[in-house]
Formats: C-alpha cells, sequence, structure tokens
C-alpha cells in the first residue's frame, strides 16, 4: 500500500481536484483493490490496474453524490501517462519525484516560485496571497497556473511527465 | 485528424499537465506527510478489520426481520445507514489526517466514577506531545478534588505518578491508563489518530450532524467483536466541520447491569487481560466535580510548579490520613471502568519534552 500510495494519490488528486473527495476515492480504491485482488492478472503491471480502479470509484462516486468533476476520458488517459511516470521514478533509486519537482519550483522566476512558495509550503490562500502582494486574485491565479505550466515543462523533461 | 480534434487533444494534455503538477504541489504541502501516514493506516485498518458492506447488511437484515412492515420504510433505513456508515467513515479519514499533522494537545478532562462505588469524580487536564517514531509524552494533572491532586505522565523513560504529597514513583509507561480506567484499557496513551484507529476498527460508527451545522458527531457503539472487553460501550467525538479537528471526546460504559460480569475480559496470558499492577506509591484514584477557583494558564510546566493544598488536620471523605498507606491501597486500582471520561480540547501551547518529565513536589 505505502509503494504505491502516493502516485495513486497524485492521480485521484489530479482527477477529482478536491482533497477530501480524493480521500475518499484513495480509501475505497484501496478496499475495492482487496477485494478483487485474485482478479488481478500478475504478469501486468499493477499501477494501471490500481488507477482503473480509482478511475470507476470516482465514476461511480461522481453519480453517487452528484459533485462536480470533470473526468474527460482524454485528460484521464494523459493522467495515466503522467502517473505512470511518477510510479516509475518513485521504483528507481536514482531520484524522487519530491527531488525532481523541488528542482523544477526552484527553478522558476522568482514570481513565479513565490507564489507557489507561499500557496503551498506556506499554507495561505489566493486571497492572502492577493492582498500581501498588491495583486488581484485573477492576477495571482494567473501567475499560479504559469508557474504550474512551467514546472509541467520542467518535469517533462526530467521524464516524469510523458 | 482533424484541427478539432486536434485541439480538443492539445486542451486535454494542458489540463492534464496542470491537474497533475497542482496534484504534486498540494503532496508536497508541509503537512502531507502525516496526512500521507494516516492515510495508509486508515487504509490498512479498513481491510484488516472492517467490512462496511457486511455492517450495512445485517442491519438490513435485523431492519426486515424486526417487521418493520412498510418496504418504503426498510428502503429508507438502508439509504439512512448506507449514507451514514460511508459518511462516517470519510469523516473519520479526514479526521486522522487532520489530527496527524498535530503534535501538541490538551484537553480538560472529567473522569465520572462508575455508579455505586464511593470514588469521587476526578477533573484535571491532559498535555499531549506526540512524537515522530516514538510513543507520546503525556502529563495528566488531577486538580480536583485540591485534596487529592496527583498528576500521572509519560515521559522519554516511560510512566510516573506524583502523589498528592509530591512523592514520585516510577510505573509502566501503559500504568496511569489501566489504573484510571480499569485494567488494560490504554486507549489514551496513543495519542488521538491511535484512539480513531481503534474506533475504526473496534465500533459501529454513525454521524449526526447537529441543526446549525456547527457541530459533526460521531457516534461509535461497540462491535459484537469488542462485547466482552473492557473497551468503552460507546464513543461519541465532536468533530470540527470545518477543520475536522476533535474538540470533545467522551468515553462511556454502560452501567445498567450494577454487576462488574459486563466488564469480565476473558483472561489472557501475558496480554492486557493478564496484567497485574505493580505494588507501591502512586496516586489515589479519587476526584469531585467541582470547578476549582481560576488559576494559572499556561504550559505544563506553569501548572507543574502549581503546589497542591497542603493537607488539612483532618482526613477528608474517604482520604487516610497515611496517605502512602492508601496510595498503597489505590494502587490496585478502580475493579471497574468509570462510568464516562469526557475530553474537552483547548488550545494548546508549544511543548517540549522536557516539560513531561516529574517534578516532585512537597508540601510545604
Amino acid at each position: 500500500m505505502r509503494q504505491n500510495a502516493d502516485h495513486l494519490m497524485a492521480f485521484i488528486r489530479a482527477m477529482v481536484r478536491n482533497n477530501a473527495l480524493a480521500e475518499d476515492v484513495f480509501q475505497e480504491t484501496f478496499l475495492v483493490a482487496w477485494r478483487r485482488f485474485d482478479d488481478f492478472d500478475r504478469d501486468r503491471p499493477f499501477g494501471p490496474w490500481l488507477r482503473g480502479i480509482a478511475h470507476r470509484t470516482a465514476l461511480g462516486l461522481k453519480r453517487k453524490t452528484r459533485k462536480e468533476f470533470a473526468v474527460d476520458t482524454a485528460i484521464v488517459d494523459v493522467l495515466e501517462s503522467h502517473a505512470a511516470g511518477y510510479e516509475r521514478i518513485s521504483m528507481s533509486e536514482e531520484s524522487s519525484a519530491a527531488e525532481m519537482l523541488n528542482d523544477c519550483v526552484g527553478r522558476l522566476p522568482p514570481r513565479y516560485r513565490e507564489v507557489i512558495e507561499v500557496l503551498y509550503r506556506g499554507g495561505r490562500s489566493i486571497s492572502e496571497v492577493a492582498e500581501a502582494t498588491d495583486a488581484g486574485a485573477e492576477a495571482v491565479k494567473k501567475r499560479l497556473q504559469r508557474a504550474r505550466r512551467m514546472i509541467a515543462d520542467c518535469l517533462r523533461t526530467k521524464g516524469l511527465l510523458a | 485528424m482533424t484541427d478539432d480534434a486536434n485541439a480538443r487533444r492539445d486542451d486535454a494534455a494542458e489540463q492534464a499537465d496542470d491537474r497533475f503538477v497542482e496534484a504534486l504541489l498540494e503532496a508536497s504541502k508541509p503537512e502531507e506527510a502525516a496526512a500521507s501516514e494516516a492515510r495508509i493506516r486508515l487504509g490498512m485498518a479498513t481491510i484488516r478489520d472492517r467490512e462496511p458492506v457486511a455492517v450495512i447488511s445485517r442491519r438490513r437484515w435485523w431492519a426486515v426481520a424486526g417487521g418493520l412492515g412498510s418496504i418504503a420504510a426498510v428502503m429508507m433505513l438502508a439509504v439512512f445507514f448506507q449514507t451514514s456508515e460511508v459518511r462516517a467513515d470519510r469523516i473519520i479519514a479526514r479526521v486522522l489526517a487532520a489530527e496527524s499533522a498535530v503534535t501538541a494537545l490538551r484537553f480538560d478532562v472529567r473522569l465520572e466514577a462508575p455508579d455505586g462505588r464511593p470514588h469521587p469524580d476526578l477533573e484535571g487536564s491532559i498535555d499531549l506531545l506526540a512524537r515522530p517514531g516514538g510513543h507520546p509524552l503525556l502529563r495528566f494533572e488531577v486538580d480536583r478534588p485540591a485534596d487529592r491532586s496527583h498528576a500521572w505522565g509519560v515521559d522519554p523513560r516511560g510512566g510516573w505518578g506524583r502523589s498528592h504529597r509530591g512523592i514520585v514513583s516510577r510505573f509502566d509507561r501503559t500504568e496511569w491508563s489501566s489504573r484510571i480506567m480499569g485494567d488494560g484499557l490504554d486507549l489514551l496513551i496513543d495519542a488521538m489518530p491511535g484512539l480513531l484507529d481503534r474506533v475504526a476498527e473496534g465500533y459501529e460508527l454513525t454521524t449526526v450532524t447537529d441543526a446549525s451545522g456547527d457541530r459533526t458527531t460521531l457516534v461509535a457503539v461497540k462491535g459484537e467483536d469488542g462485547e466482552n472487553t473492557k473497551a468503552p460501550d460507546r464513543i461519541r467525538i465532536d468533530i470540527d466541520p470545518d477543520t475536522y479537528e476533535v474538540r470533545r471526546l467522551v468515553l462511556e460504559w454502560n452501567q445498567g447491569s450494577g454487576s462488574d460480569e459486563a466488564f469480565e475480559a476473558p483472561p489472557r496470558a501475558g496480554g492486557r487481560g493478564d496484567r497485574r499492577r505493580p505494588r507501591g506509591e502512586g496516586p489515589p484514584a479519587g476526584f469531585d466535580r467541582r470547578r476549582p477557583p481560576p488559576g494559572p494558564s499556561g504550559g505544563p510546566g506553569e501548572r507543574r510548579r502549581r503546589p497542591p493544598p497542603p493537607p488539612s488536620g483532618r482526613p477528608g471523605p474517604g482520604r487516610d490520613p497515611l496517605v502512602d498507606e492508601v496510595m498503597r491501597a489505590e494502587s490496585q486500582g478502580p475493579e471497574r471502568p468509570p462510568a464516562r471520561i469526557t475530553f474537552e480540547r483547548v488550545p494548546a501551547s508549544a511543548f517540549e519534552p522536557g516539560d513531561f518529565s516529574p517534578t516532585t513536589v512537597r508540601d510545604g
């Protein structure tokens, strides 16, 4: 469980974009995987099987709870490739996904790096950042989006993103 | 491939990139390490001991067998229980994630003696410091009744007790919990995530949300597997619906039988049920419901320095003037768990491991 938890959670979070819902999908996925473990073909990789269960679980939860989150097949296909890259890196001992992410964040121009640091590592909200930097919330959101795009490009060069 | 299809594919790829990086950044938050651990613990506990579907099925069967008569009523019950059960699981997961990131806790505590027992109720407070890779440190200062003030604690060396007269004794780490709650109950030594793990494992859970939406309560009723144990029969956990932090925790034991048999646990060689308490000096197990006059507030150190009241010339009710002798006798501990233990969360300051070491206080 421990070995698969990180890439599974990243996949689920990216799919549902809601931390509380992601926790629910994670727990349900693991329970279903445990119950259906006999169905798993041991000649095939475990990660995609687990993420397939997570995808179906999220769809089921979406129907049951009427939560609004996009699980467009085309997006999920790309997320699956990204999660596979994350899983591959997690299994290797050369470098960790966290190290790669840190490196990519460190390479951001200062104004973008600052937004990422304050929001994700300083525990601040977008409105707090907007207030502190005298920028509007929309401006902060755009800066954040651009920063994530730069990080994505950087992670792609490192092989973490497909 | 048409231009539209290409555009859609590019858009999906861009959205996926953004979402995945966002997920990685979420995972890099400082609290995520503890949350991840809690997630795994809950998942393992669910796999190991709980089968929510089986519980729901049993309840549905019960509803039908109970002859409720109306199909609609049965369906409504099934939907209610299923929703409640799933919701309880989610709440436990979120509380575990929230509490795993908290290392310093303080609770005001009240222990109500079992019915028909001469012990007064106890009131005091517990400070608790969770440590990665080690057992939690704690300090339970019993302030009321004033003539029986004493303390229990766990520091890096193990358990300790400080009598009303300030005499410090060393015990096993789990000893204080066993003495207070009856033989073998060490529910309190694991800090909140440990307690919640146990609740998730051995109890049937339902949730109640008050009308104002200000509080969510998890009601845990001991499952069939625990009927012959001394674990609490019911646990109520009041949770802040926004932060998922535990505000209040109430452990209750059935008192109706008036017999100790209800709490008889099967003997387990070498296990908790078989544990014998060491004889020797230990704090008296007595307490009172009266609130004390306002005292100093702050960290454990402040309360530690508060000296116990000097012994009066006459013994109080049920108190032997030969305190040491009383403590020897009472170190046998209560025969039954208390009727109820209530923990009210209060803001905690930052604790240091040194705050949890015993301090000998002699009355002057």
